[in-house]
């Protein structure tokens, strides 16, 4: 274990355990609120979604979307409140991590795991609450695409932390971009019933690629090579893409 | 004696502006080494180059034999930096900022928790460790920076105005502690305070527009800034043979009165005790040397360069 990790791990625990009201259950009340009220007002409504209650059907995409704020959110606030205090460029500059790739691995996995623990716990209570009738779950299948959202979007929070000027423009981010792109991206209803032109855009965003190939996993027990492959592509492109903009963090 | 940092023909540009000016010198193992100068002389940038966090344009240099351009991680590793602004985590408590500094720089727990007590026990900061930083004066956070630099036990540290509203009394106790730490450690610091240099730094250089104007020790600089001494003799009445002689002596190059004090100006080589021979014994109350300060030599050697320039 590098000393990146080491010392992240230990700094986000302690301020978990400290903030655990506004950080962990607030957090957490957002996507449940949304399940209830959207999908039992939906439910009322349509019933079933392809013949899966509408739910469960609900269930992957909202784990997902609570997975992408939390990784996002996480490294965001981490990187902009780093930059306000300049702790970050002082210990980078002073040669804490000779190693540039540990200490990204080390951020990254950070938010990403953040992102991963609250979604679990979504997925849990929503499971609880909706119950497994009607759909076949492949957990590992499933896991596969939390585990790509997670990485995914504490990257875009990398990105938005270290470059987003300061103000409410980070807020902003979640509330008009990420928040829209998952809801789009068919999170609750079929992108088929979009004009086919809008289809075709929607099909291959990253969010539909995710949220497509979780559905499969978590409704239908398969697995969607297409959207897998995809996603792999998409997750490494942009890791790389986040190691080459951040790389000469600390350089004189 | 082992030097630890090297400079040679230093230079550091910033577009037109030339910040600091073909600098070369050595500075030995287990010195305090200060720089001194106006705001705007390059000092800053002298240290950032030092610490590898610039870049110098031109020149060469190392630190512990270390190529400053070539080498500058493993440079960092063996330096501490502290610059002027206050950088701690304001979301964690001063011995979280501590431990987390630790755990970043692959100290034990066990060895981290020896560091933070021993260093908060020294700078009386025992009460302060829950507290966050937010609400401590900057002097305190300041105190709290430099603590955490030393924390990793650093064979260079490189100070840009360390005790910068600090209390007297905390400045002192943390120049006592680091010179006990000087078999180890060598200092290079920025300040503004004179009396800070006369106090502790072994040598110090004077800068402007990007040159050094003096490099010396404290009494070199003194003596060579100030090439004359002054001394003030208290007499009981204003005796007017002694006044004659004063005026006459060639060793008096000038005086001045002032009630019942003379303020007589002669060559530092000039035995004071041939002056006291210009008075009555038992006119005399008291006759000793004027201190001459640091600062009025470095005040004396701005001014000579402006004269100079001009």
């Amino acid at each position: 274990m590098n000393n990146a990790f080491r010392a992240l791990w230990w700094r986000e625990l302690t301020l978990y355990r400290r903030n655990l009201v506004s950080e962990g259950i607030l957090n957490l009340l957002l996507p449940i609120l949304f399940f209830l009220f959207f999908g039992l007002g939906f439910q009322a409504i349509v019933g079933t979604m392809d013949g899966i209650p509408y739910l469960a059907y609900l269930i992957p995409g909202l784990v997902l979307l609570t997975i992408a704020l939390t990784a996002f959110d996480s490294l965001a606030w981490f990187h902009v409140t780093n930059r306000r205090n300049r702790q970050w460029d002082e210990v980078i500059l002073m040669g804490a991590f000779p190693n540039k790739p540990g200490l990204l691995l080390a951020e990254l996995t950070l938010g990403a795991t953040k992102g991963l623990v609250h979604g679990i716990i979504i997925l849990l209570i929503t499971i609880f609450l909706a119950g497994t009738s009607g759909i076949h779950v492949n957990i590992q299948a499933f896991l596969v695409f939390m585990l790509l959202t997670a990485i995914q979007f504490a990257a875009w929070g990398h990105l938005a932390g270290m470059y987003t000027p300061p103000g409410p423009l980070l807020g902003r981010l979640v509330t008009f971009f990420i928040f829209p792109i998952f809801l789009v991206s068919g999170l609750g209803w079929e992108i088929s019933g979009y004009s086919p032109v809008f289809e075709s855009l929607v099909y291959w965003l990253p969010t539909h690629t995710l949220v497509a190939g979780a559905q499969s996993g978590f409704l239908r027990g398969t697995i969607e090579n297409l959207f897998l492959i995809i996603a792999f592509i998409e997750t490494a492109l942009l890791v790389g893409v986040v190691h080459l903009l951040t790389d000469n963090r600390g350089r004189a | 004696m082992a030097v630890s940092i090297t400079l040679r023909n230093i230079t550091k540009k910033f577009g037109p502006v030339t910040a600091v000016n073909n600098l070369s010198f050595g500075v030995e193992h287990g010195t305090i080494f200060s720089i001194v100068g106006p705001s705007g002389s390059g000092k800053s940038t002298l240290l950032k180059i030092m610490a590898t966090m610039v870049r110098p344009s031109q020149g060469s240099g190392y630190v512990n034999g270390q190529n400053l351009t070539a080498r500058p991680i493993q440079i960092r590793q063996q330096i501490g930096y502290m610059g002027q602004q206050v950088v701690l985590d304001e979301q964690l408590t001063v011995l979280e900022n501590f431990v987390f500094h630790s755990r970043l720089h692959g100290i034990s727990d066990e060895e981290a928790e020896a560091r933070i007590l021993g260093l908060a026990e020294r700078f009386n900061l025992m009460d302060g460790l829950h507290q966050l930083p937010d609400g401590l004066a900057y002097g305190i956070k300041r105190k709290i920076q430099l603590m955490r630099t030393l924390l990793t036990h650093p064979s260079i540290l490189l100070l840009d105005e360390p005790t910068r509203s600090m209390d007297r009394q905390t400045a002192l106790a943390i120049w006592e502690y680091l010179r006990e730490q000087r078999s180890r450690l060598t200092i290079v610091m920025i300040t503004s305070s004179m009396a800070e240099v006369e106090h502790v730094a072994d040598r110090l250089i004077i800068m402007d527009h990007g040159h050094i104007l003096v490099d010396g020790s404290v009494e070199a600089v003194l003596h060579a800034q100030q090439p004359n001494q002054v001394l003030e003799a208290r007499v009981n009445e204003i005796n007017e043979a002694e006044y004659q002689k004063l005026t006459k002596s060639e060793l008096v190059l000038d005086f001045s009165r002032h009630e019942n004090v003379y303020a007589i100006v002669t060559r530092y080589q000039t035995s004071p005790s041939k002056i006291l021979q210009l008075f009555d014994a038992e006119n005399i109350i008291s006759f000793m040397p004027k201190k001459t300060r640091l600062a009025d030599a470095f005040i004396h050697t701005l001014s000579q360069e402006q004269i100079i320039n001009e």
